[in-house]
């Protein structure tokens, strides 16, 4: 009779390494996503530290915690974590994405503007 | 009153296009006039050029960037392109409405006209079975007679042939005597004895009406293949066979076949735009 080497109630890390990450764990950096199906791409900033101020923006006193930031515009961080791990990007990137959106507000894009309307592929600013 | 009836009912004689409603263009122009002004009113026409502008503008593809524009424009291209034929359908619709009612009147007030028809075929058909089936046995009955007459010219053919036979095996007889040898035996073949069988076949029309409607036969060759593979190469490599073998082999590749006897199964990438 032979037996598996494995023995399943043996203390000790499992011998199956997993990939990817804890939902539980945010990591800090520039994530890309959609706050809707079929809406605009926003980048989203993850980072660990101090609070800022919801109206004058300045560093509050309060304790260290996990934010997040949608184009630069504080956002639950349940609403996007661990959505967004799935695509992270640089910073230009991300900067280019806020960019997007300052630009779909000045020339009257509503789709490119609000990331959480639906974009009509009839009436978005052409490409070249 | 009775005046202005009659004019009306005049001026519809002198010009039947004198009715309520004839002032509408045909009806092909007008859907073509009716889908070119919702094309412009829901601002198609002019995306559309702005797209064309747009695309002859575009410079070759250098960079990943330069690549997803042009990922974006195929999109807005392909949604202009949707649009226009949403446009067309709720156009095409009514008038394909209009066509299967049409049509479905018309085949509801034709149906018993074909039904009537088809009995009427199926009648003409059994009365030409039994026409058919009376020359069958005339023409059997013809070869039975002219197997009799056959058989008594061949009786007679042989009676003189027996006769001549004797004859000559006489004369045979006397001439070996005279010469003292053995006489030799005289074969005389009668003569084969052929009747050929006169069938009067009809091939004029079954029967035919006093207005000229006339009843013929036809003869249709059908088929039915007993093997595949013994058929020629005419047939197997006929471009039509080779399509329809395809449509199998595709389907099989779809799903999931990736090897298969006399067929080279390979992967070809090509783009998508979501």
């Amino acid at each position: 009779m032979t037996r598996p080497d494995l023995i399943y109630a043996a203390p000790g890390a499992s011998p199956v390494t997993a990939t990817g990450f804890d939902p539980d764990a945010p990591i800090p950096g520039y994530y890309r996503m959609r706050l809707r199906s079929g809406g605009v791409f926003v980048a989203i900033r993850i980072w660990f530290g101090q609070p800022r101020d919801p109206l004058t923006g300045d560093l509050m006193d309060r304790s260290l915690r996990w934010q997040a930031t949608a184009n630069g515009n504080p956002i639950d961080l349940d609403r996007v974590w661990p959505q967004c791990a799935a695509d992270p990007i640089d910073e230009r990137e991300a900067r280019h994405l806020v960019s997007l959106q300052r630009w779909g507000r000045e020339t009257g894009h509503a789709a490119l503007a609000d990331p959480t309307r639906k974009l009509n592929p009839l009436s978005t600013p052409l490409q070249f | 009153m009775t005046r202005i009836a009659a004019a009306v009912a005049n001026d519809t004689v002198e010009n039947p296009r004198a009715v309520i409603g004839s002032n509408r263009a045909p009806i092909d122009e007008q859907v073509v006039i009716d889908l070119a002004e919702a094309l412009v009113a829901e601002g198609l026409t002019k995306r559309i050029d702005e797209l064309l502008a747009s695309f002859s503008r575009a410079p070759e593809i250098t960079s990943p960037e330069i690549a997803g524009r042009y990922a974006e424009i195929i999109k807005q291209m392909v949604a202009a392109g949707k649009a226009v034929e949403a446009e067309r359908e709720k156009l095409n619709r009514p008038l394909l409405t209009a066509q299967r009612a049409l049509k479905g009147r018309a085949d509801a007030i034709t149906a018993p006209l074909k039904e009537a028809e088809l009995t009427a075929r199926a009648r003409l058909k059994k009365f030409d079975d039994h026409i058919a089936e009376l020359e069958r046995q005339r023409e059997a009955e013809a070869q039975r007679i002219a197997e009799q007459e056959r058989q008594r010219l061949q009786a007679i053919a042989d009676q003189e042939a027996q006769k001549e036979r004797d004859r000559l095996q006489a004369i045979e007889n006397e001439r070996a005597a005279a010469e003292a040898r053995e006489a030799t035996v005289v074969e005389v073949q009668a003569e084969t004895v052929e009747v050929a069988v006169e069938v009067t076949t009809n091939a004029g029309p079954i029967a035919q009406g006093d207005f000229g409607a006339k009843v013929s036969r036809t003869t249709t060759w059908k088929h039915e293949i007993i093997s595949v593979r013994q058929l020629p190469d005419s047939i197997l490599k006929h471009a039509k066979v080779i399509e329809a073998i395809d449509k199998v082999i595709a389907a099989q590749v779809r799903s999931g076949t990736r090897e298969m006897k006399g067929v080279r199964i390979f992967a070809e990438t090509g783009i998508a735009i979501r």
